[in-house]
């Protein structure tokens, strides 16, 4: 069964997938219950789960964290919501030194069947705090996975997986493109989870990008005269590094396009990877386009940081003529 | 939106949901494309908000009253009639109310998103919304202009001014105004003429061309001239609008010019109805960040797919041009939407009809008589009376007549209809022409005993000296 | 740059030579191809020439000498590194190429000539457009204004011919003579309708029109379905059982173009034999070595063309009203192909232009079209001549029907191995039988005769005929 669906119509579908098939597990979060979310991620899930599965919270977000990590520890399969991903620091403690940690310090006894949502990463002109890409503090806080879908059908098929997972994820959904395109969500499709998706194939450059970057690659891809090939990680951690390994293998260069400030974001540990597995394959250094070493700013300066397509276009472009 | 500004993503993007544009916003879903249809202020537009629908039920309503003048001759005594003119506005109100929401419903089912509030263009891929509380973008790859057009304003009679209103507020009045002054001798014009005169109303009509109605021939506007007084008192014709006096008690009058001397009316209210632009709505949507051209008569020029100078955007309805018409819109909206969805569709019709809601009725499409002669040597005319029609005769409905229009080959190339059923006959005609029809055509197709459309076959056996029911 | 001039191999397999002069003198100016010595081989004397603009700087070989193919005859200065006045320019040169080099380094323009080199948004440009970008060139860049024009030629040839398939809508439609439904119709099938006849009163547009412009006719869907069980059924007659077969299409109207070609044309039928036995080891030496499934007839098709050249009403027309005889300039021949549905005589259009390895192609494209019948009534249209080859399902000689309103057809029989008398000895010879039907009011016996002469002495010495084409 497949029909037309954006990237939060993908979250909710999933969402009320999930309720519907493990009676476990639970929907909650800030303004999530009767309000629906307020980017309707969980529009009309209380309605059809009740209050008992899908409710609100007030505004603590360690609290909301804390109190999950105790519901899955006695057997349920929380997936609260962190309004926005700049509020998950505040719950840092309990995602880190709690959630991460509980089978390890049990020796395998106790798990943490939670997945937290979260919208994150920037583009839409707001505040401070609502525009983080936090992924590079998760990433580094061993036992989580981190998994950042790219289009609808990777939205709906990963958050259903991560859900399905016995340990702790970080579901961050990049709400720039949350209503940007429909496409075809097929249902019953397979998507393995920590595997990452070749968005188009190419023999010159292997350009890897994920969220809201996946579509700035593709338009820098087709504005260079070169053929690139684009790779999603999908899951952030654990990270699939054999698809991107054969992949610069093939092409020879490679370059990372992040959101986050480029000092410690994901793309450095990407980048060193490629060293140790690939460097007498490369013709160049690997290439980061990402945001500056700044905090993200408020929106008059907005287009300034945030990675375009013509920036990935130049990064681009040295990577070739090296 | 609560906190942030994010851009949804659209296949067609309508702006302005009248009748061209809710059918382009409906046709583009039924046809697979993920539409968002923006409009302003009412969906229906002009058309069923303040235009064609509730002007034709208070013409409803005011036939009603003039009707029962003549119940007597049937045998029928209603005895004193009250008229509580606030409660037909109501009833014409829950009519638009409920037409309204039927496309609403229409438009849900469809899954096309409605938004409410004004759309501007950023480029030739994007436009941004403002509604009450929020404003985003919204990006499409094709996107179709239907805003329509708004009422010429005069100089010296802006709308603003006490007492000066437009073809929209005439409709919303809460009382039958005593007198009342139209400016301008158009349809619009003469319409409000008919609904007011039947419930009472002394109306006067200030024109400045040498007669009214001057888009249809002389002996159609002769014929509804000798049926009705409505259309004969108080017209003035050679008289330009100038401004508007108040008399002490606030009432407006009308100052125009004829001929030299100075002409002043006095009525309740002064209805500027002298036609429609387009372009201070097209001013509004920031065009200029876009290959769209607009042209010196103020339109969008299309081509025969409605597309613009520019390749992502289509227009339609008023917007693009004569006759400013709804009929044409919806045909318009259908192909535009069409075209964006890669269907091989274009506007290739030959005619469209005009209709008039006077009483009675006109109705024309295809060539007049004056037109056709100057384009043929020989033609083949004919015409039926209404008062030959026994279906008129059993209505008591009689006036008017049917005219066909032919060339040697007995070719059809026009029908003019004026009665009291002009508006639907009109739909029959229409199709023959436009099916390349000939006289026997029609002659020879069975009509129905008694109707109306009887004297369009009629006709056409007229136009071949073969008359039955006429001399 | 210092030069260091080397021995040439100047081919048929010489590795070594005796050096035997110099016609310069060190310190002179050469112009690259220049002949600045002279050397002996077994073969002959060979001219040396210079292998660049320059300057003479040194003698390595004298006269006498023998040098072996590659060992340095001549040092030269090329023009790079004499002293000039242009000397200030040099590092920016050596830069330019030192980074055009780089550039082609980096490997994103490929030299491979047969590879397809365009932008993505060209590519995608040109999917939507559905052409194949290989069309307009390979080897060498495809920019999107090229694409654009290519499109623009295609279409507008496209829509002469009637067959474009996109929503672009050619032509004006309105005012066109023709009801909604059929105006539609017309554009779903990329018609212009101004341009189609119509066959309804004053001339309308009807449905039948427009089909039969797309080269359908409203029973050919019918007849895909009836291709494989035509209508028969059995009646009693008077005199016995006889059984009823209902004829399609295809065979009504062969059978009412063979009726007008053979009730107006006064048909005589020239025979004659040829002896292909050349032509059979000329095939058979090349057709492995060609993609495409090579049988003779692009050869009989290219020998007609020759022949043609000094017989051209053989390529003509009759034109009854003015008495004139219109000779084609243009070589279209329609080869007769036999389908379920019955003789179908697909147009090879190009016989002049198209080389044999091209005519094969074609042949092979239209036969398949016609026997799946996917082939339009334009593609069977218009064709100037006819080759009929009876002789692939078997016989020899025969009388075939002229293509109205053609003036010949050349029928073949089966290429076979008979005994010839050859110089008094009987040996076994491939031969073929050539049946040439032709129109007597346009060529005489004796034209024919000599036509088809020169349209065996090509078969029969193919290897000549080629150098002809």
């Amino acid at each position: 069964m497949s029909e037309e669906m954006n990237v939060v119509e993908a979250v909710n579908a999933a969402l009320e997938d999930e309720l519907e098939n493990d009676e476990d597990v639970l929907v909650y979060g800030e303004d999530v219950g009767e309000d629906g979310g307020v980017f309707r991620a969980s529009e009309g899930l209380q309605e059809e789960f009740g209050r008992e599965r899908v409710f609100s919270t007030p505004l603590a977000e360690s609290g909301i964290i804390g109190t999950g990590v105790g519901m899955a520890l006695k057997g349920m399969r929380p997936v609260p919501e962190i309004q926005f991903s700049g509020f998950l620091y505040l719950a840092f403690h309990q995602i880190k030194e709690h959630a991460a940690r509980f089978r390890m310090r049990s020796r395998g006894d106790l798990e943490v069947p939670m997945t937290i949502r979260a919208p994150y990463g920037g583009g839409i002109s707001a505040l401070e705090h609502h525009q983080e890409s936090p992924e590079s503090f998760f990433a580094h806080a061993e036992g989580l996975h981190v998994v950042i879908p790219s289009t609808p059908q990777d939205t709906y098929s990963l958050l259903r997986k991560s859900i399905q997972l016995d340990d702790p994820v970080v579901f961050l959904e990049p709400k720039q493109i949350y209503r940007a395109f429909k496409e075809e969500v097929d249902r019953e499709k397979d998507v393995e989870l920590e595997k990452a998706r070749i968005v188009q194939e190419g023999s010159d450059a292997t350009l890897i990008a994920w969220g809201a970057m996946v579509r700035v690659a593709e338009e820098a891809a087709q504005e260079i005269d070169a053929d690139i090939e684009i790779v999603d990680p999908r899951t952030i951690y654990p990270t699939d590094f054999e698809t991107i390994i054969d992949s610069v293998k093939k092409t020879g260069r490679a370059m990372v396009l992040h959101e986050a400030p480029k000092t410690s974001g994901f793309g450095a540990e990407i980048a060193s990877r490629i060293n140790e597995e690939a460097i007498l394959d490369l013709e160049a250094p690997v290439k980061r386009v990402t945001g500056p070493d700044v905090p993200y700013p408020l929106y008059r300066l907005e287009d300034y940081y945030m990675p375009n397509s013509e920036r990935a276009v130049e990064g681009l472009e040295e990577l070739l003529e090296f | 939106m609560v906190v942030g500004d994010i851009t949804t993503g659209a296949d067609l993007v309508v702006i302005g949901a009248g009748p061209g544009g809710y059918t382009a916003a409906i046709r583009g879903a039924q046809k697979g494309l993920d539409v968002v249809l923006v409009e302003k202020e009412k969906v229906g537009g002009v058309c069923l908000n303040h235009g064609c629908i509730p002007a034709k039920a208070l013409i409803h309503a005011a036939g009603f009253r003039k009707d029962m003048d003549h119940w007597d001759e049937i045998g029928i005594h209603p005895g004193d009639v009250e008229v509580h003119f606030d409660e037909v506005q109501e009833w014409k109100d829950k009519a638009v109310e409920r037409l309204d929401n039927g496309i609403l419903n229409i438009l849900d089912h469809h899954g096309v998103e409605y938004m409410e509030g004004t759309a501007r263009f950023l480029d030739s891929n994007t436009i941004r919304v403002e509604e009450e509380h929020n404003a985003e973008n919204v990006e499409f790859d094709k996107a179709i202009i239907a805003t329509g057009s708004q009422p010429i304003e005069i100089p010296g009679l802006e709308f603003e001014k006490d007492g000066v209103i437009s073809s929209r507020e005439v409709l919303e009045l809460d009382e039958v105004p005593d007198e009342i002054v139209v400016v301008g001798g158009g349809y619009i014009g003469m319409e409000a003429v008919t609904k007011f005169c039947k419930f009472g109303s002394n109306v006067k009509v200030v024109e400045a061309r040498d007669r009214v109605l001057g888009m249809f021939e002389e002996e159609i506007v002769n014929s509804i001239q000798e049926t009705s007084d409505m259309y004969n008192d108080e017209i003035y014709t050679n008289a330009m609008a100038d401004s508007v006096e108040y008399k002490d008690d606030g009432k407006p009058v009308l100052v125009a010019d004829q001929e030299g001397e100075e002409l002043k009316l006095e009525g309740d209210h002064i209805l500027v109805a002298a036609g429609r632009e387009t372009r201070p709505v097209l001013e509004n949507l920031s065009l200029e960040n876009t290959d769209v051209d607009i042209n010196d008569d103020g339109f969008i020029e299309t081509d025969e797919q409605m597309k613009t100078s520019d390749d992502s955007i289509f227009c339609i309805g008023d917007a693009a041009g004569e006759p400013l018409l709804a009929h044409k819109a919806y045909r318009e909206g259908r192909v535009a939407a069409e075209v964006a969805a890669g269907k091989p569709a274009a506007f290739d019709n030959q005619y469209i009809p005009a209709v008039m809601y006077t009483d009675p009725e006109v109705a024309t499409v295809g060539l007049n008589e004056t037109e056709a002669r100057e384009e043929y040597d020989e033609l083949l005319v004919g015409r039926f009376p209404m008062s030959a029609s026994g279906r008129a005769l059993s209505v008591n409905k009689t006036s008017g007549y049917v005219k066909v229009i032919a060339d040697n080959d007995e070719k059809l190339l026009g029908v003019q209809i004026v009665g009291e059923r002009a508006s639907d006959m009109i739909a029959e005609a229409t199709l023959a022409l436009e099916m390349n029809a000939y006289l026997d055509d029609i002659a020879n197709t069975i009509h129905a005993h008694p109707t109306f459309p009887e004297a369009l076959a009629d006709a056409c056996e007229a136009a071949k000296d073969e008359s039955i029911h006429s001399y | 740059m210092v030069l260091e001039f080397e021995f040439p191999d100047t081919g048929e397999g010489v590795t070594e030579g005796k050096f035997l002069d110099w016609k310069i003198d060190e310190g002179d100016e050469v112009e690259e191809d220049q002949v600045i010595a002279e050397a002996e081989t077994d073969k002959a004397v060979v001219e040396i020439p210079a292998p660049a603009n320059g300057v003479v700087r040194k003698f390595r070989a004298s006269p006498g000498d023998k040098v072996e193919v590659g060992q340095v005859i001549l040092e030269m200065e090329t023009e790079e590194n004499v002293e000039t006045d242009e000397s200030e320019e040099e590092p920016e040169e050596v830069e330019e190429e030192e980074t055009s080099e780089e550039a082609s380094d980096t490997g994103f323009s490929s030299t491979d000539s047969g590879d397809v080199l365009a932008l993505p948004k060209v590519r995608k440009l040109a999917e939507e457009k559905g052409i194949d970008l290989a069309d307009i060139k390979t080897g060498e860049r495809i920019t999107e204004e090229e694409l654009i024009e290519y499109a623009e030629n295609e279409s507008s040839e496209a829509s002469e011919e009637g067959s474009s398939t996109d929503s672009e809508v050619p032509g004006e439609s309105r005012g066109s003579n023709a009801s909604p439904s059929v105006r539609r119709l017309a554009r779903e099938k990329g018609l212009d309708i101004s341009q189609i006849e119509g066959s309804g009163r004053g001339g309308e547009v009807l449905r039948s029109d427009v089909l039969e412009a797309a080269g359908e006719t409203e029973s050919s869907e019918k007849e895909q379905k009836e291709r494989h069980s035509q209508e028969t059924h059995t009646v009693e007659s008077d005199s016995g059982e006889v059984e009823r077969v209902e004829m399609n299409s295809v065979k009504k109207m062969t059978g009412s173009k063979m009726e007008k070609a053979k009730f107006s044309a006064p048909h005589v039928t020239h025979m004659d034999t040829a002896d292909v036995s050349k032509l059979v080891q000329l095939r058979e030496s090349v057709k492995d070595d060609i993609s495409e499934h090579l049988t003779y007839l692009p050869f009989v098709m290219k020998a007609c063309y020759v022949a043609m050249q000094d017989h051209p009403n053989l390529n003509a027309e009759l034109d009854e009203e003015s008495d004139e005889i219109v000779r084609k300039k243009y070589y279209d021949f329609n080869i007769a192909v036999d389908t379920d549905r019955g003789l179908l005589v697909p147009k090879i259009e190009g016989v002049d232009e198209k080389n044999l390895v091209e005519l094969a192609s074609s042949i092979s494209d239209l036969v398949d079209k016609a026997q799946s019948g996917d082939i339009s009534a334009q593609e069977m249209q218009g064709g100037t001549f006819s080759i009929t080859n009876i002789g692939a399902i078997g016989g020899e000689g025969f009388t075939p029907i002229i293509n109205y309103p053609q003036v010949a057809i050349l029928g073949l029989g089966k290429i076979q191995e008979s005994a010839e008398v050859v110089d008094g000895e009987v040996e076994v010879r491939n031969t073929v039988k050539l049946s040439l039907s032709y129109d007597h009011r346009v060529i005489d016996g004796a034209e024919a005769a000599r036509f088809m002469n020169d349209v065996i002495e090509n078969l029969e010495e193919p290897e000549e005929m080629l150098m002809e084409i």
